[in-house]
């Protein structure tokens, strides 16, 4: 029933970086979607904060003109809603939607509906990004190993995971991505590839397995099965 | 020249005061500032929905200079700037009534608005045709403009929170939203502009804007 596009487009909605037909697509989307237009409001609040940061002081002429327009212009009435837009009325008293009254069908043995489970799904997503972020930024703070030609690199390991974190990556020539390894007794596996042109990558490289050490070469776009070129930096994370 | 030379040049904000803290520095810990004008914002548009002149023009001074700000970075050219925010404001006193606040800020609400209508003008004006587009896109990367804007108000600490916020997104992830929001490019000029996939883009603009809501402790 929804594209499976549209829900990814909410960020470059919010900052109204898609054209017009992508636009009406999401707005249409929003208008039954509960849990994305929560999740677009948020969006947009964060992109209007942006301009905190840049106020100029207008000038008079552009305030007179201003009250001098609006003293001719007449205003609308507050509108009778599009039927299915939301209302203003806290989320649990709004009037059930089409596609809303389909997920409370869905109840689950829980009794969660599919929407209660979107929301908790999402909050887990931002616990679990800050977490993340938060671990990212005392990860960052130890002093890392230098990476052969720039940058450098923190890693800390628990049981399968690894937490990694590059920074000051210097630029790579276009078709050319980062790619970290786990490097064990039993080989060299790939553990994912970073943008060329990231500054700084934080990373939750799982799969570690019986791994000692986390490497990373530079490798063509779409990344290599195993290493093609020189070893930048070769960080342990077993002792 | 490549995007990623000068990887803070795309977000050249006023100059910094304070020592500069990078990527690994701690979570802000700043109350947020601005609250209480959010509430004071909210409070205003409804008054001038209800036909309150006065509560409107003191509405006009709380975000004229937020608004006039924005679309100045987005449409660079004073005189132009300038006309969109005074439509911008008619526009508002004309549709106040429908402001919800059960559906976001004033602020936001404002600021929506206006960005949109800077885009629109500024991908109507630059472009009539694909190519021209391109070359505006093009000419955009060595003239960044914002610097000669001298007449900066009283911003500063939310001024270095934005920016404090912004260094610690991913170098993709500043770079998509900051071109997407300051120069109104689509996040398909965006991906032709850093050399990444489109869906790349799509995914760094949204988890990007996620990061920073949680950095600035937005509400809405």
């Amino acid at each position: 029933m929804t594209p499976p596009d549209v829900h990814a487009l909410t960020g470059a909605y919010a900052l109204d970086a898609v054209d017009a037909g992508e636009r009406a697509q999401v707005e249409a989307h929003l208008a039954g979607c509960e849990f994305c237009a929560e999740e677009v409001a948020g969006l947009r609040a964060t992109a209007a904060a942006l301009t905190e940061a840049d106020a100029l002081e207008p000038p008079a002429s552009l305030r007179s003109a201003v009250l001098g327009r609006i003293a001719t212009t007449p205003q609308l009435p507050a509108q009778a809603e599009r039927p299915q837009k939301r209302q203003g009325r806290p989320r649990w008293l709004r009037p059930v939607t089409a596609a809303a009254a389909a997920a409370v069908v869905a109840v689950t043995a829980a009794g969660l509906t599919v929407a209660d489970q979107h929301r908790r799904l999402d909050d887990e997503r931002q616990r679990a990004d800050r977490l993340s972020a938060l671990a990212s930024v005392a990860l960052s703070r130890s002093a890392g190993m230098p990476l052969d030609g720039g940058g450098s690199l923190a890693v800390v390991a628990v049981a399968d995971s690894a937490l990694v974190s590059a920074r000051d990556l210097p630029a790579l020539p276009g078709g050319r991505v980062y790619q970290f390894w786990f490097v064990g007794a039993d080989g060299v596996r790939s553990a994912g590839t970073a943008d060329g042109r990231a500054v700084a990558v934080d990373r939750l490289l799982t799969g570690a397995g019986a791994a000692r050490a986390i490497a990373v070469t530079v490798e063509p776009a779409g990344g290599s099965a195993q290493p093609t070129t020189r070893t930048l930096v070769n960080a342990p994370i077993r002792t | 020249m490549r995007a990623d030379e000068n990887p803070r040049r795309v977000l050249r904000l006023a100059p910094a005061i304070g020592p500069h803290s990078g990527p690994g520095s701690a979570p802000d810990a700043a109350p947020r500032t601005g609250s209480d004008a959010t509430g004071r914002a909210d409070d205003l548009l409804q008054r001038a929905g209800r036909g309150d002149a006065d509560a409107f023009a003191t509405l006009y001074d709380l975000l004229a200079p937020r608004v006039l700000g924005l679309v100045r970075r987005v449409l660079r050219d004073p005189a132009q700037s300038e006309e969109v925010t005074q439509d911008v404001f008619v526009e508002v006193w004309r549709t106040a009534a429908r402001f919800d606040p059960a559906k976001g800020s004033a602020s936001t609400w404002v600021c929506t608005f206006a960005h949109r209508r800077a885009v629109d003008r500024v991908r109507s004006v630059q472009a009539s045709t694909d190519r021209e587009r391109r070359v505006a896109l093009l000419d955009y990367r060595d003239d960044d403009g914002v610097d000669d804007v001298v007449e900066q108000v009283e911003a500063r600490l939310e001024r270095e929170r934005v920016r404090r916020c912004l260094d610690r997104l991913t170098g993709i992830q500043r770079e998509s939203i900051t071109l997407a929001y300051y120069r109104g490019y689509t996040y398909r000029e965006v991906a032709e502009y850093l050399k990444v996939p489109v869906g790349t883009v799509k995914t760094r603009m949204r988890d990007g804007l996620i990061r920073l809501r949680d950095c600035l402790r937005v509400g809405r």
